[in-house]
């Protein structure tokens, strides 16, 4: 009998279709692996089955009975456990604190700790797990984090467990180790559901896989059936070509260069490890590869927002690695971040406040420190028009506006200064397909005006149709670099993958 | 479409206007429901602030004065969500600044004395904001804390300047006060509200009022404080620097507190005594919060306060109601605003579960 099962799932989104008439089943006491590009669907998926998302129309059964699950606690009661990426943990209270969060057993009013830590050091007995109970969540390895994470479920009951993306956050030792647990608790016939897009931990860890791209499962196989090759390719498919006439043509002066850079990430790691590469003008260079790889470190570095660890960044024959982001952008750098929401707007401010960013301090639109409000308006309303931003008028908050219409604004606010390199991350993210096609067009338009352009993108066919060199990054190294023509998509997955790679120079000639 | 705005924007002022009213009210009748459980005329309170503005508009004027410019000092910092919890110390600061000086330019024409002791008591209290914007900066210190621990920093400064070396002499030693600053630097009073301690410090403080509303609505670093205070990773990523516009709104917000200090003593004290002011910064939190933030705003809600201060002082004498009854108007109008704060993420929450509510039956 199938622990889950779910039934002609359908999730709509404004302008997405998250799912589209998907069916997914998980046996009892299986790994098994949902992967998948990023916007696949996966997430909704595992939302759905968490009670965080309400489907439009499907069933879901757990051991063959029909359920609702309307919240996570719903889900928790019913014994789906869920491990998110990001852990849910209070770092100043202690292990057995935190595993017991929410479910605890009572004396007289009081949590009765010393029953709750028996229950907890039988369940570690029971899968041999290692764990500190006193120590507190802050002192622990991240590897260790997500080991209370699954205990924590396991303690509430759960016997189906979700881990999302497991591995991002961990060490390959720390990974091996995961592996090891997962397959240690399987043994109890609880199943677990992995979401991922790494190919190579797939093939290692689970029973079976299903595959989803764009919100359809596209195959459901046995793993020792199928090989990454085969996952690519459905991870992929063989879709209608959306691209764009793109015109071959000699580009132009180099426009930017880096050397050797080094970048540390949030945590402190080292994010980005000794990248070269560079970007003329009139060319786009593709960065593609899985999340987490470097690419969001990388872009900060080049735009300003991170300083790197070591390394060298050339605008136009000037070092700027230590320049700030003001001084970067009046040289000519332009950048659509990645998260439109949280650095690319400010919500509650209108839409003309957000147009004019890259412009309030120029001379036209301020003069002696005093803002020219005539100039802004005309300035907010001319981009409103060229770009078909959707608004009553520039005065509307741009927290109302849907996805695709805020990227417009960002895209406007960007590219309108002239930039001379375009620093572009994940701009298709999220948006409908018309808003894909037009931005599509937009930085085509850009690149034949001369402009150097550097698209950071997770969509492999976006960066396939778009660029004229292809770097793949992987683990914060440059792994591969391919031109659009002599390569695959399915080839570039296996290097995003991690699972081949080349000995990548930096630029092929250093010297100018 | 020019109209469309323009009624758009009137119909956002009204509603903000609306709003503060509201919660006013809200709190008085919090109040007059306390007021009626323990005996006392439940319609007191409306009764002296009816008195504060209809009898004794002097007296209004007078608190509104400093509360006005407390409210501006701190809604200009959360503008660019900034906490200066400290402008009590940078009051204290001014204050002293401006006897200080007083004392070495009494010989001056008024007209450029009171002036010149003004801008001191400004960059005093600016300077002495400098330093936690600087540790806000620097080490990432949260500047709730720092400003609100150096308050006492610049009261027991105070008090040893004042029971010290600044100790006036005869009576004024009991009074553990300064001596009195020459009279030609008194600020003149304002007559049409017959014997009061109102003066033309309102519109000093007016003054400022449309000063900081044209900081923040005409001109780039308006902008910038704006975009800081609504996204700061929207600002960094613009290239504003997010360390320039905590500095400029923390030093002018300690500016504004050191006028206010400056206000006080050149236009009702005239000298200072220990400990003479009482949280009127923290007052000022409060204002700046039920004004939405907004400089005219202030103006509102900073003449409600000034009626409701010196309303106390008319209810006790009107019904012997202790004065601290205002308290718990003030304490009322916290609760009420943070309530209303919390309300706006609770709703929504509310509303989603009753929604839900129905659909788990169904699963039983």
């Amino acid at each position: 009998m199938n622990a889950v099962e779910m039934v002609d799932i359908v999730k709509q989104y404004p302008g997405v279709l998250a799912s589209n008439h998907v069916n997914f089943s998980v046996r009892k006491g299986e790994i098994h692996g949902l992967v998948g590009e990023n916007g696949a669907g996966k997430s909704t998926l595992m939302n759905i089955l968490y009670g965080m998302q309400t489907p439009d129309s499907g069933e879901i059964r757990l051991h063959g009975e029909k359920i609702r699950l309307q919240s996570p606690k719903d889900a928790i009661n019913a014994g789906i456990g869920m491990v998110h990426q990001h852990f849910m943990l209070a770092p100043s209270l202690s292990v057995l604190d935190n595993i017991i969060m929410g479910k605890f057993p009572t004396k007289g009013g009081f949590i009765d700790r010393n029953k709750a830590r028996t229950e907890v050091e039988k369940i570690l007995k029971k899968y041999n797990f290692s764990l500190e109970l006193d120590a507190k969540v802050y002192q622990l390895s991240i590897g260790q984090m997500q080991r209370v994470e699954i205990v924590k479920a396991l303690y509430r009951g759960a016997d189906i467990l979700i881990l999302d993306e497991p591995t991002a956050v961990l060490t390959p030792q720390e990974a091996d180790e995961l592996i090891h647990t997962m397959r240690t608790i399987q043994k109890d016939d609880t199943s677990i559901i992995i979401i991922t897009h790494k190919l190579k931990e797939v093939m290692r860890a689970t029973d079976r896989v299903t595959v989803l791209r764009r919100g359809t499962v596209t195959g459901c196989l046995n793993t020792c059936d199928t090989n990454e090759h085969e996952l690519a390719e459905l991870m992929v498919g063989h879709e209608l070509n959306m691209s764009i006439a793109h015109e071959k043509k000699t580009t132009g002066n180099r426009i930017l260069q880096v050397e050797d850079l080094c970048m540390l990430d949030k945590r402190g790691r080292l994010a980005v490890d000794h990248i070269s590469f560079d970007v003329h003008a009139g060319e786009i260079v593709g960065i593609c590869g899985v999340e987490g790889n470097g690419q969001s470190e990388l872009v900060s570095g080049l735009t300003g927002l991170t300083r790197p660890v070591s390394g060298q960044i050339w605008f136009e024959g000037e070092q700027v690695q230590h320049r700030s982001v003001r001084a970067r952008r009046d040289l000519g750098m332009s950048h659509i971040p990645e998260d439109r929401i949280h650095v690319g707007a400010a919500r509650d401010c209108s839409i003309k406040e957000n147009l004019m960013l890259t412009a309030y301090y120029k001379k036209d639109y301020c003069k002696h420190n005093l803002l020219n409000n005539k100039a802004l308006n005309d300035l907010a309303g001319k981009l409103i028009e060229k770009y078909a931003v959707k608004v009553p008028d520039a005065d509307y908050a741009i927290g109302t506006l849907s996805g695709g219409n805020m990227q417009k604004v960002v895209i406007a606010r960007e590219i309108d200064v002239m930039p001379r390199l375009l620093v572009a991350s994940q701009p298709t993210r999220g948006v409908d397909i018309g808003a894909i096609m037009n931005i599509r067009g937009q930085l085509n338009a850009l690149r034949e005006s001369g402009v150097a352009i550097l698209l950071v993108s997770a969509e492999l066919e976006e960066i396939m149709s778009l660029s004229d060199r292809i770097l793949v990054m992987y683990e914060g190294q440059i792994v591969g670099q391919f031109t659009p023509e002599e390569t695959t998509e399915q080839e570039l997955g296996l290097y995003m993958a991690g699972a081949r790679r080349m000995n990548v120079g930096g630029p092929s000639d250093v010297a100018e | 479409m020019w109209q469309n705005k323009r009624i758009r924007r009137l119909k956002g002022s009204l509603k903000a206007i609306g709003r503060q009213l509201l919660l006013i009210l809200l709190a008085m009748v919090v109040c007059s429901l306390f007021l009626l459980c323990t005996g006392y005329d439940p319609y007191i309170v409306f009764k002296a602030i009816g008195k504060a503005i209809a009898s004794d508009m002097g007296g209004t004027v007078r608190w509104a004065t400093p509360y006005i410019m407390t409210g501006l000092a701190v809604a200009l910092t959360f503008k660019a969500n900034i906490f200066n919890m400290g402008v009590d110390g940078q009051l204290y600061l001014g204050s002293i600044a401006s006897v200080w000086l007083a004392t070495r330019v009494a010989d001056w024409p008024s007209a450029v004395a009171i002036p010149f002791i003004i801008v001191f008591a400004m960059i005093v209290g600016g300077l002495y904001a400098v330093i936690p914007a600087l540790l806000k900066i620097r080490l990432n210190c949260d500047e709730v804390v720092t400003t609100l621990l150096l308050n006492y920093v610049a009261y027991f400064f105070t008090d040893y300047l004042v029971l010290g070396p600044m100790l006036g002499g005869g009576s004024l030693v009991a009074a553990q006060s300064t001596e009195y600053i020459a009279e030609n630097l008194w600020l003149p009073k304002l007559t049409w509200f017959g014997d009061s301690n109102a003066n033309i410090s309102m519109f000093i403080a007016l003054g400022f009022v449309f000063a900081v509303a044209f900081l923040l609505y005409r001109t780039k670093y308006g902008y910038e404080i704006k975009i800081c205070g609504s996204n700061m990773e929207f600002a960094r990523y613009g290239g504003i620097s997010a360390a320039k516009t905590i500095m400029l709104v923390m030093v002018l917000s300690g500016m504004l507190g050191g006028a206010t200090g400056a206000m006080e003593i050149l236009g009702v004290h005239h000298r200072f005594s220990y400990r003479y002011s009482t949280d009127v910064g923290m007052d000022g939190v409060v204002i700046a919060l039920l004004a939405g933030n907004n400089p005219f705003g202030v103006v509102l809600t900073g003449f409600f306060y000034g009626a409701l201060k010196n309303g106390a002082s008319i209810m006790q004498r009107i019904a012997d109601v202790p004065s601290s009854l205002v308290d718990i108007v003030r304490g009322s109008i916290v609760l009420i605003i943070t309530a209303n704060f919390s309300l706006k993420k609770l709703l929504p929450r509310l509303k989603k579960r009753t929604a839900a509510k129905p659909k788990e039956s169904e699963v039983a």
